[in-house]
């Protein structure tokens, strides 16, 4: 960008025209065919694991035998370790499918946090008036309202979105915050519960709320892992063969293409993301009836922005959000064993903040490729230029 | 509420604003080459500790700025890098590079968890101004740091309208192919000023560690990253408007804490959620009042990955 | 610029390979061109004209091949590079910035303003620029409130002002009227007569025939032959261009006949565009059963919106439109009356690119039975439905799972207009429906159209080429700045009365 005379800027681009070797530059392009995306997505995340396992024992006091066992009896080893992943599963897939579907439509849900803890809100708070009822009234109606509750907090965003052009993106992530401040508020005051353990706590919810627990070969996790395995399948059926499927997928595709056949595609966009919305709602409700019990800012650690990556990461595919969610739940849990063993809980975030950006370059190995020029076969026979 | 409280919330809210000021500047000029820096947040953090142990190890606040600079710039070209010149996924990298960032941060610095810094960023009386009753102390008696971050939004707004570089670079920010037919960089000035708007946001967790909170906990950033991002959407991505931005916002949490301290009956957690939810409302209200323009308020380009041809 | 004391040619191509994957747009093809010459490059669609030029100018990188300027040899892959060396491209779709004003877009890399500058000095400089290049302009008007013609200008006078002394205009008279078209060319000649060497890329035969010096032709890739125009005339060079067939007659004889009731009624139409301009000015007329309709004129005089406008997409301003005597106010109730619709932008409107051809055969039906059955669809049906489809129209590929990005525009086009033109219809609007389609798959779908006719169907035929429209329409209206300001039938039709019309001529 500075002033350059023709000449010499001719010459920083020009040799004589005999040489046969031209420089060799590389460039970053899309291919042609995109490789199979899920492929190298997957198999990115893999490797990006086996990497982060293999230098893990650097990382830690512990040696690597213990440390190797500590996450194997955590995860997958034991009953226990079963049960936490399975428990951390729950949200986790709730979470990646409430951003999956409306990424179907390249809508994003940054704001599944702050569902979650309306949804959380809006279920303890309407426990509090049914204190009286018994399990099957009240799991119901509190399950319910925290779907209207999610729907709701991502309704505003979403209007925005679809009738004035606003990012969805910034608004549903800045949703969270104001969800948090208000979960706060409810919990530190009108719903404040002194908590012997410290931190915050709201009253607890009946106990005819609780989840109830499964137990399957001596597996005990409540039973909202069935909604949480089943969901992901019922929703790709739904894709698939379903007439809201079919809208989905041309519209995700083409929105123009969409209004042409007819299709109402400002409701389309409306109800998925509400649908995300709702998801989200649910997943912050079985967090808590089924783990916490009581009202916390804690109910969500991030699940939402984890399910989010997880949706990504899976290419809005819905059986790949269960699985991604499941290997995700895995190295969650064995962050969790391995504290005990010495390892810390922020390497663990950083490990995992790692395994994701394996994850987003083994999308992009699919879909681009380096190209660099060859020189050229005949040497070019023009006289050289007296320069 | 009386004069002396009035004056030191006056005071305290220009001092605390300083580094969303500094980092929502920085992601401005990042943001108008067609960028969004998700990772501020952790931008920010790695800055703070960086300047922080800086500080401890040479006893110079100044020495401090510096290497939260470098560290938060060359932070925010890892983001840069992986992003714009591997065309991946900004948000899906940024929440990732964040975690990282986190994990990193916190770790390096658990030996230091709630130590103060040695030197921090003195406060200078403006000669004769910090006089003046009243709006003396409230304004005048800052930091040369907070006075240096009130200007960079002026010299902001002067690059991008008024020079040729600003005009290629916005022109970047708009429409890449554009500027790429008319022998503009797109990727590498994509990048530099990723490392410059990270580079700013460095210095803006430094002022942190360093002149506002000064001490070090895992948290120290507390979220000013975020605040500093839904600054720059806030403002429509007009420097003027940074400013208010920056210092609305930052009056807010200090109204907050008076308001706690004076036992008003608005919760405190009413004006923590307050710059949030004001930006969301902004944004609304700006794209309804612009919704005739032919064209749309945010650079063209912002987020799209770029591929020539 | 002078490199009048460079040696050679002012650009040469030597041995030049382009692929995409599999497909070998350009193959080994070796091309120079003169100083001060006007060479257009002939070639039908997918020839590898584009591609070509990309590559001289810089957009693309080449597999193969080298790229010489008066001599030396330039090094590939970057439109930087390619300008600095004197070679600029304006393409089809400007490379504009929307939000900024003509003088800013003028200025957005230039050497030659200051580092520090006013509004007020980018708007002087651009006055000076357009007056040193003979370009009409407002520096001071934003770009999104421009016309396409006024945009092309813009991008044409950044590209001389960067010094580039080969100019490569890609299909440059596609969105101009025909005398803007003459006054570009006129230009065109000016400036190769001050040395600058113009390179045109067109498939209209006359426009190439009245203004080139060298005339190359593009088939598959490959160049078939460079001529001086004395030695050419329009029927030698369409022999050139098109291979199996004779050249074709592109007016295809329709038959007489005899029309039947109203279908599509336009009444007192009147709508503003999205910069708040009149856009059509009380347009009234009718469309009957077994009538192709056609409305002619150069791109911008309302065609656009006469076409939102007709298929429901907008709301008139003032007027109404009804099918069958129904009033339409949208496109679902469009397309309940009985509205068929092949867009202009096919790929992007009609078909849905990344989906396979089954699902887009079914974008009309997917409610209906036997394809819908109580919320879901189902493939057998759909699939069945569509190879159906895919056979009556002669698709190349009769897989129906295979994505229509895949096709050729003539397939798409052919499965699209297929589509469409289904007997349930009542009318039919088509826009532009052969534009850059090889010989072989526009008639494909003349004759679709004009069967379709025959079957009781209307048809609304918007059409930018007076041939397109002249071979199959019975009746001919002419648009011009939103009104209707001639109407003829097929046996008035004249050529030349018609063309001026389109132009604004006033009788």
């Amino acid at each position: 960008m500075t002033a350059v005379s023709p000449r010499s800027a001719l010459s920083n681009y020009t040799r004589p025209a005999r040489t046969r070797s031209s420089r060799l530059r590389w460039r970053i392009e899309r291919r042609a065919q995109p490789l199979n995306l899920g492929l190298f997505r997957f198999g990115a995340v893999f490797l990006g694991i086996l990497l982060s396992l293999a230098v893990a024992p650097l990382f830690t006091s512990a040696s690597a035998s213990t440390l190797y066992s500590s996450m194997w009896s955590g995860t997958l080893g034991t009953t226990t370790g079963l049960e936490n992943v399975l428990t951390i599963a729950i949200p986790l897939v709730l979470c990646g499918l409430a951003a999956s579907i409306p990424y179907r439509l390249q809508l994003w849900n940054v704001g599944i946090d702050g569902q979650i803890y309306m949804g959380a809100w809006a279920a303890s708070g309407i426990s509090y008036h049914l204190t009286n009822q018994r399990s099957f009234i009240i799991i119901p109606i509190m399950l319910l309202a925290a779907m209207v509750a999610g729907g709701l907090w991502i309704l505003i965003p979403t209007l925005a979105r679809v009738f004035l052009g606003v990012s969805e993106v910034i608004t549903t992530f800045l949703m969270n915050f104001v969800a948090l401040g208000w979960l706060m508020y409810w919990a530190t005051g009108p719903w404040y519960a002194p908590s012997a353990a410290g931190g915050v706590f709201a009253i607890a919810i009946p106990t005819q709320a609780d989840l109830g627990l499964l137990n399957v070969h001596n597996v005990v996790v409540n039973w909202g892992i069935l909604i949480a395995l089943s969901l992901p399948l019922v929703f790709w059926a739904a894709n698939r063969y379903s007439r809201w499927g079919y809208e989905i997928t041309m519209i995700g595709a083409s929105e123009k293409a969409g209004r042409y056949a007819g299709m109402n595609v400002k409701r389309t966009l409306i109800t998925t993301m509400l649908i995300g919305g709702a998801l989200g709602g649910l997943a912050g409700a079985l967090n808590l009836m089924g783990t916490n019990y009581q009202l916390t800012p804690g109910v969500t650690n991030n699940t939402g922005f984890n399910g989010l990556i997880i949706a990504v990461l899976a290419g809005a595919n819905e059986i790949g959000v269960l699985v991604l969610g499941l290997v995700y739940s895995v190295l969650l849990s064995a962050g969790d064993a391995i504290q005990v063993v010495g390892g810390s809980a922020d390497m663990v975030f950083a490990v995992i903040g790692v395994t994701l950006i394996f994850g987003t370059f083994g999308e992009a190995y699919a879909r681009l490729h380096l190209v660099r020029t060859r020189p050229p076969e005949v040497p070019a026979t023009k006289p050289v230029d007296a320069a | 509420m009386n004069d002396t409280l009035l004056v030191a919330s006056i005071a305290s809210a220009i001092s605390s604003s300083t580094a969303v000021l500094i980092a929502a500047t920085g992601e401005l000029l990042v943001e108008k080459t067609g960028v969004y820096n998700i990772a501020l947040e952790g931008v920010m953090l790695v800055g703070a500790l960086a300047g922080f142990l800086a500080d401890l190890a040479t006893g110079s606040w100044l020495l401090g700025l510096l290497v939260a600079a470098f560290a938060g710039g060359l932070f925010a070209l890892l983001y840069g890098v992986i992003t714009v010149l591997f065309r991946t996924d900004l948000i899906v990298v940024g929440v990732a590079l964040i975690l990282v960032a986190e994990g990193i941060t916190s770790t390096l610095g658990t030996s230091h968890v709630g130590q103060s810094a040695k030197s921090v960023i003195p406060i200078w009386n403006v000669p004769i101004l910090s006089h003046i009753p009243f709006l003396g102390p409230a304004i005048f008696r800052q930091s040369i740091v907070t006075y240096i971050a009130m200007l960079l939004p002026v010299g902001a707004a002067y690059l991008l309208n008024r020079t040729r570089h600003g005009l290629n670079m916005k022109a970047i920010g708009e429409n890449p192919d554009a500027a790429d037919t008319s022998g503009i960089s797109v990727i590498g000035w994509r990048l530099f000023y990723t490392t410059v708007g990270g580079a700013f946001a460095g210095i803006g967790g430094a002022v942190i560690t360093l002149g506002i909170v000064k001490d070090w906990v895992s948290d120290v950033t507390a979220g000013e990253g975020w605040i500093a991002f839904a600054v720059v959407f806030f403002s429509g991505w007009q420097p003027g408007w940074i400013i208010v931005g920056a210092y609305f916002f930052g009056s807010l949490s200090v109204l907050g804490d008076v308001g706690q301290a004076l036992g008003w009956p608005i919760p405190s957690e009413f004006f923590t959620i307050l710059p949030y939810l004001g930006t969301v409302l902004v944004m609304i209200l700006r794209a309804w009042l612009q919704r005739r323009r032919g064209a749309v308020s945010w650079p063209a380009a912002l987020g799209l990955p770029f591929y020539r041809g | 610029m002078s490199i009048a004391d460079e040696q050679g040619d002012a650009l040469a191509l030597r041995g030049i390979e382009k692929r995409f994957g599999e497909l070998v747009a350009v193959k080994k093809l070796t091309l120079s061109f003169k100083r001060g010459e006007v060479h257009a490059l002939l070639g039908e669609n997918g020839a590898g004209k584009s591609t070509l030029m990309n590559v001289a100018a810089g957009f693309l990188t080449p597999d193969e091949g080298e790229i010489e300027v008066g001599g030396r040899s330039i090094s590939f892959g970057s439109p930087r590079a390619s300008l600095a060396a004197g070679i600029g491209m304006v393409h089809q779709h400007f490379r504009l910035v929307e939000k900024f004003t003509v003088a800013e877009n003028l200025a957005i890399g230039a050497n030659d303003v200051g580092s520090v500058s006013t509004p007020l000095q980018l708007v002087k400089r651009a006055r000076a620029l357009a007056e040193k290049f003979d370009v009409d302009i407002d520096p001071t008007s934003p770009i999104w409130a421009l016309s396409e013609g006024e945009k092309q200008r813009v991008e044409i006078l950044r590209t001389l002002s960067r010094g580039a002394r080969v100019l490569i205009l890609d299909e440059p008279t596609a969105v101009l009227t025909p005398d803007e078209a003459e006054r570009l060319c006129r230009n065109l000649r000016g400036m190769a007569a001050e040395g600058t060497t113009v390179i045109f890329i067109s498939h209209k035969l006359n426009e190439v025939m009245s203004v080139a010096d060298r005339i190359s032709v593009m088939r598959h890739g490959a160049l078939l032959e460079t001529r001086h125009r004395r030695d050419c005339t329009i029927a030698t060079l369409s022999k050139m261009m098109f291979e199996e067939h004779e050249a074709s007659d592109e007016r295809l004889r329709h038959q007489q006949r005899a029309s039947g009731d109203e279908v599509l009624t336009v009444s007192h139409l009147s709508s503003r565009d999205d910069r708040d301009v009149p856009a059509l000015r009380n347009v009234s007329f009718v469309v009957r059963q077994r009538e192709i309709v056609g409305v002619v004129g150069v791109a911008g005089n309302g065609q656009k919106e006469l076409e939102q406008l007709v298929t429901g997409d907008h709301r008139p301003d003032e007027g109404s439109i009804a099918i069958d005597g129904v009033e339409i106010h949208g496109i679902r109730s469009a397309l309940r009356a009985g509205l068929a619709y092949i867009p202009e932008d096919r790929k992007g409107t009609g078909l849905v690119p990344s989906q396979s051809i089954w699902r887009n055969a079914i974008l009309r039906n997917y409610l209906e039975e036997p394809i819908n059955r109580r919320g879901l669809i189902r493939g057998r049906h759909a699939r069945s439905f569509a190879s159906e489809l895919v056979a009556r129209v002669e698709l190349s590929t009769n897989d129906t799972a295979t994505l229509v990005h895949q096709l050729s525009g003539g397939n798409a086009q052919k499965l699209l207009a297929g589509r469409e033109l289904e007997q349930r219809r009542r009318i039919v609007i088509a826009v532009n429906p052969t534009q850059g389609l090889d010989i072989k798959a526009a008639d494909a779908v003349r004759k679709a159209l004009s069967e379709a006719c025959d079957n009781d169907l209307a048809i609304l035929l918007i059409s930018a080429d007076l041939d397109e429209a002249l071979g199959l329409a019975d009746r001919i209206l002419v648009l011009y700045e939103g009104q209707i300001t001639g109407e003829f039938t097929a046996e008035q039709a004249d050529r030349n009365h018609i063309g001026m019309l389109m132009g604004g001529a006033k009788q």
